[in-house]
């Protein structure tokens, strides 16, 4: 009954998600000046980025998440109308989560940083 | 939950009355008509012999880029000039009104010395995992 009225309502669902996201109980075991960076890729996998620092360099993951959801109000006429008219009122939301490891010059493990998003994305249609 | 749905409808539609039975047949219809599974691949699959046959500190730049082909990237870090080989995989589920598209990369870095000699290799797999799925709440 649910699905009939979802679709009655002409309503539309959509998500997309870029890689899995890192746990922080993955992060606590990064030991600090001693893990080194086969360590690293060990527990977190090969980074999506590596960019140099004056000393040392930063590695960086990425985890996406994006939800849409559309609603089409031109459903309601195609109980009169033989043409069913498109009349949408839609939302897309979409958070990015970086976490950046950084590196020392030695090669060692220094510092985790995660770049959280601060509300996680939700699916709602009213986009004013 | 698709399929139980699926289930549901058939067993409706093959016991119940004849207004039942239509009525699971046009469901299953609707389940079957709307639905679409797409898969999208950028770039080839590393396989596992050709990342073991990067040796270090003895493969060279040149056998690098004969293996792997030129790099989508080359970075210079930590004193190490580095090649950044990319490759994306992604899977959409869609059924009538849910979808979900996952998407997934692989990367590998080859680190090399100051004489383009392989000093590291890493490589990282998250395509293997990719699913399709159609549902698009929760994790």
């Amino acid at each position: 009954m649910v699905l009939i009225a979802l679709w009655g309502a002409g309503c539309d669902f959509r998500r997309v998600v870029v890689n899995a996201p890192i746990s922080s109980e993955t992060l606590q075991r990064l030991n600090p000046g001693e893990d080194l960076l086969n360590d690293i890729v060990q527990t977190l996998g090969a980074p999506d980025e590596i960019d140099e620092m004056t000393k040392g360099m930063v590695l960086r993951y990425r985890y996406g998440d994006s939800k849409t959801m559309r609603v089409n109000f031109g459903w309601i006429f195609r109980i009169f109308l033989p043409v069913v008219p498109s009349m949408h009122l839609g939302r897309g939301e979409g958070v990015t989560h970086v976490l950046h490891i950084a590196m020392n010059g030695d090669g060692t493990f220094d510092h985790y940083f995660v770049q959280d998003s601060p509300a996680p994305p939700r699916f709602w249609f009213w986009p004013f | 939950m698709k399929n139980n749905n699926l289930a549901f409808l058939i067993s409706y539609a093959v016991r119940g009355s004849a207004l039942v039975r239509w009525i699971g047949v046009l469901g299953i219809a609707g389940l079957l008509m709307g639905c679409a599974f797409v898969r999208g691949e950028v770039g080839e699959p590393f396989s596992e012999e050709r990342i073991k046959a990067l040796e270090k500190g003895k493969t060279t730049r040149q056998e690098v880029a004969l293996h792997f082909g030129a790099p989508d990237e080359v970075v210079e870090a930590n004193g190490y000039d580095i090649f950044h080989y990319r490759r994306f995989d992604s899977k959409l589920g869609w059924v009538l009104f849910f979808s979900r598209f996952n998407v997934g990369s692989d990367n590998l870095w080859v680190f090399f010395n100051s004489q383009g000699i392989v000093q590291e290799v890493v490589f990282g797999n998250r395509t293997g995992n990719l699913e399709f799925q159609v549902w698009p709440f929760g994790e």
